[in-house]
C-alpha cells in the first residue's frame, strides 16, 4: 500500500478501516425504492512526489449489472496565486527552452492560473476500456453495454475483475484531495441516484 | 501512381478533451479541404465507433489513431490492429513499446517534441529515451496552426535535423492538434501533411506513404519531386547513390487555394538543403525548376520559401527527406 493512501473507505469510519480492505460491497439506501451498489471508494491525498505515478485500483463486481458509474472529484483544479505561479514558469523556461525562446517577465505574469490534473482508465478482465483525458474535477463516467461516456468503449457492466487506473500528471503546489466510487446501477435509476462526496 | 494527398493527421474530439463531435470534425476537415484525418484522441479509441463508411464517404477518410499522452511525452499511435498499453511506458522502456507498436501493425509519429513541459504543459515535451529510432516514422515538426508563431516549432526542426544527420530516417508531418471548431469565417493559417499515397485512400495505403517517407508539409502550396539518377527515378522517403543527379521540382497553387489564399502566401524561392546545409536555392518563377546537384552522403529535402500574412520571409513548406546512401 502506498504511503500516501488516505485509507478512507467509509466517511464516519475514516482512519479506522484497514489499508487493505479496498475491494469491498456495500448497499447505499438513497431515494426510495432504489439502491444501487457501491464497489469501491478510495480518498488520497496527492502531492508533488506523486506527481507521474499510476494508481491501480482492482475492485470486484459480483453480478451482472445494467450499468457502473464512476464518480470522481479533486480539489483544488486551479492555482491561481501569482506568489506561486510566477516562480513555477520560472523555473518551467529556465528547464525547457533556451534563454532565446523563453517568455519575457511581461509574458509570464499573462499567465492567470495552473491546474492540478488527474486522469482515469478502466479496464475489465484484462481488457482496456478507456480514459478520461478531460481537465474537469467532478465527473461520473458510466459504462454499459449500450453505450458509455466519452473516452470509453461500450462494456457489458458484468461480472468480473474490474480496474481503474489513476494518472497524476500534475500537482501544482500542496495537496490535492481525491476521491473515487463506483456504483452499481440495476437499471432504472436516474443518474442523480450517484451520491455525491 | 501516387498522388499527394492533403491530410491533417492530430485530431481530438470529446471522446478526450476536445469540443467537436466526430461527425464535426469530419465535416470541418472536409469543409478545409483535407482529404483525411488521423483521428488521434488522448488515450482512448472510442471516437472510432462513430466513424461509419457512409460518413468518411461524405467527408473525408479517417485513419485510426490514438494520442498515447503519457509523463514523458505525447506519441501519435496510428492504425495499430490491437490495444497497446500507454500507461506504464518509462522514458527507459520506450524501445519496447515501440516495438510492440510496430508488431501490432502501428505507425509511430512524436507529437510536438519540443513542447514545453511541467507546469505549464504536463508531459508534452519529449522526454523519452529512444535508441530505436528505426521504430519511430515520422515526427510532427509543425504543432498547430500558424507554425512560426510557436518556437516549439522553431527548435523542433534543428533537432530533426541533427537525427536525420546521425542517419536515422524520419518522415516529416504537420499536425494542427486540432481540438474544436473555429469561429465561422474565420479561417486559421492552417497546415496540411501531404501523404504520397498509391492509388485510392485506405488506411493502409496511407499508413504505407508514412512508413514510407512519402510525406510533406505545407502552408497552402504543394510540392512535387523526383530525383532522376542514372537511370532511375526516385521520390521521398527513397534511397539515391552519391553523385550526380537531377532533381525536379514543381510547385503547385492551385490545391486548397481558396482555404489558404486568404493568408497572402506567394512562394519566392525554392532551397535543395543536404544534410542541413543549402545546397542550392533559386527564384520561384511559375515553372518547374531542373536542379543539377553533386549529391553526397546523408539526405536531401525541399524547401518553399516565401511570404505570408505580414511575414516577409519565412519556410512554406517542407518536404520527407531522399536519402543518399553508398548501399541502398
Amino acid at each position: 500500500m502506498e504511503a500516501w493512501d488516505c485509507g478512507v473507505i467509509i466517511p464516519d469510519q475514516r482512519n479506522s478501516m484497514p489499508l487493505w480492505f479496498q475491494t469491498f460491497t456495500f448497499v447505499l439506501p438513497k431515494k426510495e425504492g432504489i439502491c444501487i451498489k457501491q464497489f469501491l471508494y478510495r480518498r488520497f491525498t496527492f502531492t508533488q512526489k506523486h506527481v507521474r505515478t499510476n494508481v491501480p485500483l482492482d475492485f470486484r463486481v459480483d453480478r451482472d449489472l445494467s450499468r457502473l458509474a464512476v464518480h470522481l472529484k479533486y480539489s483544488p483544479k486551479i492555482i491561481s496565486d501569482p506568489e506561486i505561479l510566477l516562480p513555477q514558469i520560472e523555473k518551467c523556461m529556465e528547464s525547457y527552452r533556451p534563454p532565446e525562446y523563453r517568455l519575457t517577465q511581461e509574458e509570464i505574469k499573462k499567465y492567470h492560473h495552473l491546474m492540478n490534473f488527474v486522469t482515469l482508465s478502466v479496464d475489465k478482465n484484462g481488457e482496456y476500456i478507456g480514459c478520461a483525458h478531460r481537465h474537469s474535477p467532478e465527473q461520473i463516467i458510466f459504462l454499459s453495454e449500450g453505450g458509455s461516456s466519452y473516452g470509453f468503449l461500450p462494456v457489458a457492466a458484468s461480472a468480473g475483475d474490474w480496474r481503474l487506473v489513476l494518472h497524476i500528471h500534475a500537482v501544482v503546489v500542496g495537496t490535492v484531495d481525491y476521491q473515487v466510487a463506483v456504483y452499481g446501477l440495476e437499471g432504472g435509476e436516474s443518474d442523480d441516484t450517484i451520491p455525491a462526496f | 501512381m501516387i498522388r499527394y494527398r492533403p491530410f491533417e493527421l492530430h485530431c481530438h474530439t470529446r471522446h478526450s478533451d476536445g469540443q467537436f463531435t466526430v461527425k464535426g470534425l469530419m465535416e470541418s476537415a472536409a469543409d478545409y479541404g483535407y482529404e483525411g484525418i488521423a483521428l488521434t484522441d488522448h488515450n482512448t479509441t472510442s471516437a472510432l465507433l462513430e466513424v461509419t463508411p457512409a460518413l468518411e464517404r461524405q467527408t473525408c477518410a479517417v485513419i485510426p489513431g490514438i494520442e498515447w499522452t503519457t509523463f514523458y511525452g505525447h506519441l501519435l499511435v496510428l492504425g495499430c490492429h490491437r490495444f497497446v498499453d500507454w500507461r506504464f511506458v518509462e522514458p527507459d522502456t520506450i524501445d519496447q513499446a515501440l516495438a510492440e507498436i510496430k508488431e501490432a501493425g502501428g505507425a509511430t509519429g512524436i507529437a510536438h517534441p519540443w513542447e514545453i513541459g511541467a507546469p505549464l504543459m504536463c508531459g508534452c515535451k519529449w522526454e523519452f529515451h529512444v535508441t530505436r529510432w528505426d521504430l519511430v516514422d515520422y515526427i510532427e515538426l509543425w504543432s498547430n496552426d500558424n507554425p512560426h508563431s510557436h518556437s516549439k516549432n522553431a527548435l523542433a526542426l534543428p533537432w530533426y535535423d541533427a537525427l536525420l544527420n546521425q542517419g536515422y530516417h524520419l518522415a516529416v508531418s504537420a499536425g494542427r492538434d486540432w481540438h474544436g471548431p473555429d469561429q465561422p469565417g474565420k479561417v486559421p493559417l492552417l497546415t496540411a501533411t501531404y501523404l504520397g499515397i498509391e492509388g485510392s485512400i485506405t488506411v493502409e495505403s496511407a499508413l504505407d506513404s508514412i512508413r514510407a517517407g512519402r510525406t510533406y508539409v505545407s502552408m497552402g502550396p504543394t510540392i512535387a519531386v523526383s530525383l532522376q539518377q542514372n537511370s532511375q527515378k526516385l521520390g521521398l522517403g527513397e534511397t539515391a547513390m552519391p553523385g550526380s543527379a537531377v532533381i525536379s521540382v514543381s510547385v503547385g497553387e492551385t490545391q486548397r487555394r481558396d482555404i489558404w489564399g486568404r493568408h497572402r502566401i506567394h512562394v519566392e524561392q525554392i532551397r535543395l538543403v543536404c544534410n542541413g546545409q543549402v545546397l542550392d536555392e533559386r527564384p520561384y518563377q511559375g515553372d518547374a525548376e531542373i536542379f543539377s546537384s553533386i549529391l553526397t552522403q546523408g539526405w536531401l529535402r525541399v524547401e518553399l520559401w516565401g511570404s505570408y500574412a505580414e511575414v516577409q520571409s519565412g519556410l512554406l513548406g517542407l518536404t520527407s527527406p531522399i536519402y543518399v546512401e553508398e548501399s541502398r
